[in-house]
């Protein structure tokens, strides 16, 4: 039988410095008409590569395809010219592309009525009235409102989700035969992701279109795949159904991405598995498997032969390694860390009532100016009343989605914003009215760990100087040679090798670069931690180191952490108690029990809704309870409760009132009028 | 829109009062007595006095700059020391030549600056981005009149086919009149184009690898729509900003280029007066580069709303 799409033995190499990288290195798939396949695997796997490599997509030079076939009912691809007419039809016509980042995706100077016009016009061969007929109707689709008027807009008026979704209805309006989706839903936030994700399946059933879902998060795919491509270092390591990927996982890779992920339907005390070491160098593959180094059920004998090849072990699950999983034992060290106790189980040490650092009424508006004469017109309220306490010892929890006010609450906590009003209180004293001198004293015992380990660190400063500069601002060491040792103390302290220590940046892996900000974070010995999304930026498998280490040294210093976060299964995991944001205030907050198991408010229940499970038996079963709509401007506050317009249980009396925080039990607190 | 453009021509407003402004103090704060320039060193002190007072210079310095202002607006702007004669005729007269030649120039430059830019971009890596890169090095690198005098010797002295120097107006001749500004023209370009060249180059090259760019052409659109539609707009951004700058280059260069090329013209208006001390010539010249300068920025700056539309909705 012939596959719509079927690729054999693709090679793609980029050649960088004159070195070869092997980006992705043979792979095999195939794809049918309907069909929903998804590609998982973590940065560096090559899954967007192998994608765009069939289209002719990868820019070459430096990317050059070296070998395989691409079959496309079967014409193979490769054979065409690049930019020759065929594959251009194919490309766009036949085979639609949306991409990660709908930010930049579509083309800013060019109205998105121009550019779908554009894309029907191209390959349907109609006139530009019943293009733009078509457009809008495809816009339609996709849950654009006021199709009619907002198809002459440009990019920059739509907010992310809204892009993605005109990125969708360019890829739909020419009815390709297969839709492929390059980490589509990453960069969304979760009750987006869900909408989008759920628009695009019924879209695809309606139209019988194949759709590649490319994607490093397990999660989402549960709910939507039918089959499962696991990548790893340019290969396939792991292909079945995706009842067969879950259930019975066959190379340690694929359970290594299984465990390293918390999940909200596991116990809370459950250790997270790290996949331990970090993805090979590309430009110098060893002779034997790839992912060996980090392989917790390496035999001897995996080191003396070569790349294994992908065997069949039941009907349609292949898996390309030589130990036989459920027979083999993993390796010491792997079950210590299995066996070690789970910290984030263990009580808030100290006293669990003394309050370490209070917020009270917190405010923070940024103004905006209008004309020459810079006249204020507005405020965007970024945060708006927020009041909560932070005990000794625990981990609070911030979630909510981006343009909530999370970062804001976290930097005027630090000091970097000044706030428009309200109080924040470090062990009884006001620091917001405390003189400069006085608050670097105070400063020292806040520290904050950074979100993007990649461009939050100076790229011409040795790991050394970062992680040593707060040692000497706050004067903590009397000489160099005390300094030399405090630095090296860091850097065991985070797991990281001293000599390493002149290096700058760019020559760590991104989860050594998170662990340099980590030592940063430490060096002054605070008591408070800030982390403000610290673990998001990273790949799953480091990911789960990361959160290690934090429950780790939370436990041996004695830390208190407020731990920003989108992630609700990550908060879940290291949180004591959770705050939950929207648009500026906290809408619900108690210990991290009642919030995940007993949510009151409709916000808190739908975030947790649309939080994705990755098991396929869940997920079949699930309802999904999607959320309409999309933040409010924070320029533009609803009158009454902000979340009225999304609110499933909102009433008349919502658009009056203003709720606010009221207790509900224990220590759990909601600000809705209506539960 | 429409509020962008009133910003910025107030914007520009003001800083048409500062100009005048300055040109005004000029002549207050350079050394040398107006008066006496005119008078010459022999004047009697009651001659001198006449004088101040038919100038205006006994009265206090607001009255005087608001009278002056007033005339300047009314497109009087005095009498010239040296030629006796209304500056406004003077500069009236020799502004063809600059404006015809500097027009020109910058029209030449972009023109070919951003085709240059476009093609290296394109062919990035290739002996024809070689060849365009280290060429716009050298045209920044030398000097615009030393170009003019190779230009003269070997185009106009050794081969013959251009005229060497003077200017004919285009109402007369149009043809000789194109032969006369060709070689002024491009090389007051020169710099500008280069500098604009490789400002289009890393642009291009910059917007080439843009996620948008590859949605272009994931749709399927040939190459040269995908850079024609999608890349040029954008990439052309930056090079307006550019152009606005390369402007005053081009005017006040020709001041140099009328020199070399022996044309009557503002820039050496210029030249000669501030050599004579002709103060309220060189005022009124400074007035009309001014002026020029800053309405090409007012059409930049406005046509950054066409190429940007995140500009325009601000």
């Amino acid at each position: 039988m012939t596959h719509l799409l079927e690729v054999r033995n693709l090679k793609t190499v980029f050649n960088v410095e004159g070195n070869q990288v092997l980006a992705v290195d043979g792979v095999n798939y195939y794809i049918d008409e309907g069909e929903i396949v998804s590609f998982v695997g973590e940065s560096g796997s090559g899954k967007s590569v192998t994608q765009m490599s069939g289209l002719q997509l990868i820019p070459m030079p430096p990317g050059e395809i070296v070998g395989g076939e691409v079959l496309y009912k079967g014409v193979n691809l490769l054979q065409l010219d690049e930019e020759g007419e065929e594959m251009r039809r194919i490309r766009g016509g036949e085979i639609g592309f949306i991409f990660q980042e709908p930010m930049t995706s579509l083309n800013p100077v060019l109205t998105i009525g121009e550019q779908l016009i554009e894309t029907i016009m191209l390959h349907k061969k109609v006139s530009r009235k019943e293009a733009r007929q078509q457009a809008i109707q495809m816009l339609n689709k996709v849950g654009i409102p006021d199709p009619e008027v907002r198809i002459d807009e440009y990019p920059h008026q739509f907010s992310g989700g809204m892009r993605q979704r005109i990125m969708i209805a360019m890829a739909l309006s020419v009815n390709p035969k297969i839709l492929i989706a390059d980490e589509a839903t990453t960069a969304l936030d979760v009750t987006t992701q869900a909408q989008i994700l759920e628009m695009l399946r019924d879209v695809v059933k309606e139209t019988k279109t194949a759709l590649i879902i490319v994607t490093h998060n397990l999660g989402i795919v549960a709910r939507y795949a039918q089959r499962i491509y696991v990548m790893y270092a340019g290969n396939v390591v792991e292909t079945g159904t995706t009842e067969q990927i879950f259930n019975s996982p066959k190379h340690p890779y694929t359970i290594g991405l299984l465990n390293a992920v918390p999940r909200l339907d596991h116990p809370k005390g459950e250790k997270l598995i790290p996949i331990e070491g970090t993805l090979p160098d590309l430009a110098n593959k060893p002779p034997y498997c790839s992912f060996l180094p980090r392989c917790p059920y390496r035999t001897q004998s995996c080191y003396g032969q070569p790349s294994p090849p992908a065997k069949k072990v039941d009907e349609g699950h292949y898996v390309a390694c030589y130990v036989d999983v459920s027979q083999a034992q993993p390796t010491d060290q792997h079950n210590a860390l299995k066996a070690a106790s789970p910290s984030s189980t263990l009580a808030p040490s100290g006293d669990p009532k003394e309050v370490i650092l209070e917020v009270e009424d917190l405010k923070v508006y940024f103004p905006v100016t209008k004309g020459i004469l810079k006249r204020k017109v507005a405020d965007v309220k970024a945060v708006d009343g927020v009041s909560f306490q932070l005990r000794k010892g625990e981990t609070l929890g911030l979630v909510g989605e981006s343009g909530c006010g999370k970062t804001t609450v976290a930097r005027t906590i630090m000091g970097l914003y000044e706030p428009t009003g309200g109080r924040i209180y470090y062990q009884g004293e006001d620091i917001t009215q405390m003189p400069a001198q006085k608050m670097k004293e105070v400063r020292r015992h806040l520290s904050m760990i950074f979100q993007d380990p990649y461009s939050s660190l100076n790229p011409r400063q040795t790991a050394e100087s970062i992680v040593g500069e707060p040692l000497i601002i706050h004067k903590l060491v009397k000489d160099s040679k005390e300094y030399e040792r405090r630095v090296d103390e860091l850097f065991h302290m985070v797991g990281l090798d001293p000599s390493l220590k002149k290096r700058v940046p760019h020559e760590f892996s991104g989860g050594q670069r998170q662990r340099i900000g980590i030592a940063r974070a430490l060096a002054c010995e605070p008591s408070v931690i800030v982390c403000d999304e610290a673990i998001s930026a990273l790949d799953v498998s480091i990911q789960a180191q990361i959160i290690n280490l934090l429950e780790h040294l939370k436990e041996t210093y004695q830390l208190t952490y407020l731990f920003i976060a989108h992630d609700l299964s990550v908060v879940r995991h290291i949180s004591d108690r959770v705050a939950v944001m929207y648009l500026g205030r906290i809408v619900e907050i108690a210990d991290w029990q009642s919030i995940y198991t007993n949510p009151k408010h409709p916000y808190t229940k739908a975030l947790l809704n649309a939080v994705p499970i990755p098991d396929p038996q869940v997920e079949a079963t699930r309802e999904r309870i999607l959320l309409e709509g999309e933040i409010p401007s924070p320029l533009k506050r609803p009158k009454g409760c902000s979340f009225r317009e999304r609110c499933p249980l909102a009433t008349d009396h919502c658009g009056q009132v203003d709720p606010h925080l009221r207790p509900v039990g224990n220590e759990h607190h909601v600000a809705c009028l209506n539960v | 829109m429409m509020q962008y453009i009133i910003q910025r021509v107030l914007q520009t407003v003001v800083v048409l009062f500062f100009l005048t402004l300055m040109c005004f103090l000029l002549v207050h704060f350079i050394p040398g007595d107006p008066v006496l320039q005119i008078l010459g060193e022999e004047a009697t002190e009651a001659e001198i006095q006449k004088l101040r007072q038919e100038l205006g210079l006994d009265k206090p310095l607001l009255v005087q700059y608001f009278s002056w202002l007033t005339d300047v607006l009314r497109g009087d702007l005095g009498t010239s020391i040296i030629y006796r004669e209304s500056v406004s005729d003077l500069i009236l007269h020799r502004l063809p030549p600059t404006l015809h030649i500097g027009f020109t120039a910058f029209v030449i430059s972009v023109l070919l600056g951003v085709s240059f830019g476009v093609i290296a971009a394109i062919r990035r890596g290739s002996w024809v981005d070689g060849f365009i890169s280290t060429s716009a090095n050298f045209g920044m690198a030398i000097p615009n009149f030393w170009l003019g005098i190779l230009g003269i010797y070997f185009i106009g002295l050794k081969l013959g086919w251009l005229p060497i120097q003077g200017y004919v107006s285009p109402t007369e001749d149009f043809w000789q009149s194109t032969k006369y500004i060709l070689m002024p023209a491009l090389i007051l370009g020169v710099s500008s184009m280069s500098i604009l060249a490789r400002q289009t180059r890393s642009s291009m090259l910059e917007v080439i690898r843009q996620d948008y760019i590859r949605t272009a052409r994931s749709k399927g659109l040939k190459r040269n729509v995908v850079i024609r539609k999608h890349a040029l707009r954008n990439a052309f951004i930056p090079v307006i900003t550019l152009c606005g700058l390369m402007l005053p280059n081009v005017i006040g260069g020709s001041v140099i280029i009328e020199q070399v090329f022996n044309i009557n013209g503002v820039g050496r208006l210029m030249l000669n007066s501030v050599l004579n001390q002709d103060i309220v010539v060189v005022q009124g010249c400074m007035i009309v580069i001014g002026v020029a300068v800053a309405l090409a920025n007012l059409l930049v700056d406005i046509s950054y709303g066409y190429f940007d539309p995140r500009i325009r909705y601000k």
